[in-house]
């Protein structure tokens, strides 16, 4: 027995060193059509993982019917996935398949390391259409798309009504006073009024700085921003947006150990009712659906996060985008490129947006019919984001350089080390000297 | 060694071959490519803008780098501090005659070496938590409620608290270090000490401290060193929050290569913390000297 065990990881190993060497040279012959093609992807299709249980039946239903493709897939976690993309990419080593962020595109398509997909898209329309509109925006460089999206992430506040009930309010504020107002009445029933994970850094910024920004630069500023065409992160609606935030982290409206819990421990404590509010992503619904105690999930409802007085933006909205892409390699061989487009097409095709609602996560593909959703807070949601207009995430979006200082000056406003004009011209002075 | 013994010199160079191939493959050979990078401006494509010294001329003017490095000398002096001071009172224990079970102390007391900084820093980082946190918890049991702290959410602490578990896990390393050098003192000048009467802490700070000086500075250096690199346990538990509160250089470079893509100036910095490392490790040898010739 243990003879045998002992072999089965010797022959792992010699496995795992051909691999290596394998894929080495594995550009060497030319692979003439109906021979074997071996397709590298990276992806984040870990098992268990909603999108992955929607997305593996069709790849595997796609090389069943290929028998001459096999694909070397690896997967890794979300927030590993960009490390290595971008480690790979600086030694050109990327696969023929992997995923960006919104925030890389630029950088990749500059330096030539995306193939453009924008020939394959127009010319099979039925594919091009069934794409949600504007999931394209994040990767678009140029009046080129540079990868396909096959998720859109929206975030929206989710809060418990059974301790707003306890806490005598009677619904969720419509504006940012009002917000104010409910902190004190939460924190008497004793709990956490909002609860944030922000030892990431991300978190703060992503889900709550993204919109409440929107709420009051309005869409112009952001335009302006992006184009660099004289916004300033120093304009007094931003500066505002900052000092909002700042008012509601004063209040003690946050957890005390904000920067040092992370997402998992924030929904964590969202489900086990110490808290009434968080301000989420899409993608705790599936963790929500599933781990949630039913007396929390029932009594969860969403909404927008309100307005703040005097605000440029449309209160209705919430971000939403695509947050990654699959994108093919500029030096994939010509014998290869069929292959991948045919996959990438089996990968984001209407069957795909089917599987992915039934697994309760948001798709950037049209569902091929009408899906009846079953799961508590999927539903809700679906309602809930129904026709409302989307607005850009800033990490999507803006240059690393930017989202880094603003991340971690985020987290120091979150516990009054810096005051919001100071954070503001910290970011531009960033966004002028490194951004292009 | 007799010459009849010693194997030929083409058998020690041969031995020796693959673990110092290794070596220059994974350790030197990428010093000297990111000496090469830090002279351009790339951000991972196939541009790469030669731009001479700029990078450098940056470094030395940017603030959150000389902030990082603030909070590594802090860091430094806390582990450096902990580290070897408590390594010392535990050798000094073990070669009393009051304890007993030295081997078991030994071996528990090296038993973190062997772990890896990503497990230790998860570890400290369930220990830390505010809600249900061991450490939280026991300083409630035993009434010492008003002293709870937010360990890794305050800025003005959050080094210190991260430098606990480094010092935790390295005693035993330089306990092995200073146990070894305190039992090659010469058992009877020890005796001849305690004959004229200096017992204690006499024995300890005027007999064996002097004995064992040269050994001392190398575990400083040693500790300079490590902690000066230090990355992986800070990165785990608080990624150099809150805010820049708790960025050491190597994670200063690490966030300059990888979040925000500027390679070259990411190499720049890491070249930054040799130096800076070297300077260190200089300054501690100059004052040990000094103290010699007084």
């Amino acid at each position: 027995m243990r003879n045998k065990t002992w072999m089965r990881l010797a022959s792992l190993a010699c496995a795992g060193i051909m691999g290596v060497t394998m894929t080495g040279c594995g550009q060497k012959a030319p692979e003439a059509a109906g021979e074997k093609i071996e397709i590298s992807m990276l992806d984040f299709f870990i098992p268990g993982e909603g999108v992955t249980k929607a997305m593996k039946p069709l790849l595997d239903e796609y090389l069943a019917k290929h028998p001459n493709v096999t694909i070397d897939e690896e997967s890794v976690s979300n927030s590993d996935l960009a490390t290595k993309v971008q480690t790979l990419a600086a030694g050109e080593e990327l696969p023929d398949i992997f995923m960006i962020k919104g925030q890389m595109a630029e950088t990749f398509v500059e330096n030539g390391k995306v193939f453009s997909l924008s020939e394959a898209l127009s010319s099979d329309s039925a594919w091009k259409d069934n794409f949600k509109e504007g999931v394209f925006s994040n990767f678009t460089i140029g009046e080129k798309i540079y990868a396909v999206p096959f998720q859109v992430t929206n975030t929206c506040v989710f809060y418990n009504t059974d301790l707003f009930k306890q806490a005598g309010i009677q619904e969720f504020p419509g504006s940012w006073s009002e917000l104010l107002d409910i902190i004190p009445k939460l924190k008497e029933i004793g709990v956490t009024p909002i609860v944030l994970g922000n030892k990431e850094k991300w978190n703060a910024e992503s889900v709550i700085m993204s919109t409440l920004g929107n709420r009051l630069t309005g869409d112009e500023w952001y335009q302006s921003i992006r184009d660099r065409s004289g916004a300033k992160f120093t304009d007094p609606e931003f500066v505002q947006s900052l000092q909002a935030l700042s008012d509601l982290a004063a209040a003690g409206a946050f957890n005390e150990d904000v920067n040092s819990i992370d997402g998992a421990q924030q929904r964590q404590l969202y489900m086990n009712g110490k808290a009434a509010i968080t301000i989420d992503g899409s993608w705790a619904i599936a963790n929500f659906d599933e781990n949630c105690p039913e007396e929390v999930k029932n009594v969860t409802e969403m909404a927008a996060l309100p307005m703040v007085e005097g605000g440029k933006g449309n209160p209705e909205t919430i971000t939403g985008g695509a947050g990654w892409a699959l994108a093919v390699n500029s030096k994939i061989s010509e014998e290869k490129k069929a292959v991948v487009i045919d996959i990438l097409k089996a990968m984001t095709g209407p069957e795909y947006g089917t599987a992915a609602i039934e697994e309760g996560t948001l798709t950037a593909v049209k569902p091929g019919e009408e899906v009846k959703i079953e799961k508590t807070i999927a539903a809700k949601f679906d309602v809930f984001a129904k026709d409302r207009p989307f607005i850009p995430v800033y990490d999507h979006q803006l240059s690393s350089g930017v989202i880094d200082v603003m991340q971690s000056g985020l987290q120091e406003l979150l516990i009054g080390r810096v005051a919001p004009e100071e954070l503001a011209q910290r970011i531009q002075t960033e966004y002028e000297n490194n951004g292009k | 060694m007799s010459k009849a013994l010693r194997p030929k010199n083409i058998v020690i160079y041969g031995l020796l071959a693959p673990g110092l191939a290794v070596f220059v493959l994974c350790c030197i050979a990428p010093l000297f490519v990111a000496v090469y990078n830090s002279f351009f401006d790339w951000d991972g494509g196939p541009v790469k803008r030669f731009v001479g010294f700029q990078n450098y001329a940056e470094l030395v003017q940017d603030r959150a780098f000389w902030s990082a490095f603030k909070n590594n000398l802090t860091f430094i002096f806390w582990t450096v501090l902990g580290q070897i001071g408590i390594a010392f009172l535990i050798a000094m224990l073990l070669q009393s005659r009051i304890l007993k079970f030295k081997n078991f102390h030994r071996t528990v007391i090296f038993f973190p070496v062997v772990l890896s900084a990503v497990v230790v820093g998860f570890l400290w980082r369930i220990m830390y938590n505010s809600e249900y946190g061991i450490v939280n918890t026991l300083m409630r049991a035993v009434g010492l409620g008003n002293f709870i702290q937010l360990w890794l959410d305050n800025p003005d602490i959050v080094i210190g608290s991260l430098a606990i578990p480094k010092v935790w896990q390295f005693i035993g390393y330089y306990l092995i270090i200073l146990l070894a050098a305190i039992q090659g003192i010469d058992q009877s000048v020890l005796e001849v000490a305690e004959l004229d009467g200096a017992t204690g802490w006499k024995k300890s700070r005027y007999i064996v401290v002097p004995l064992i000086k040269n050994t001392l500075m190398v575990t400083i250096m040693l500790c300079i060193s490590g902690n000066m690199k230090t990355f992986d346990q800070i990165f785990v538990m608080t990624g150099g929050g809150p805010g820049t509160s708790s960025e050491v250089v190597a994670l200063y470079a690490y966030n300059v290569s990888m979040n925000r893509m500027r390679y070259g100036y990411g190499s720049t910095a890491a070249i930054g913390i040799l130096i800076l490392s070297l300077g260190l490790i200089m300054l501690s040898r100059l004052a040990g000297r000094k103290k010699e010739e007084e």
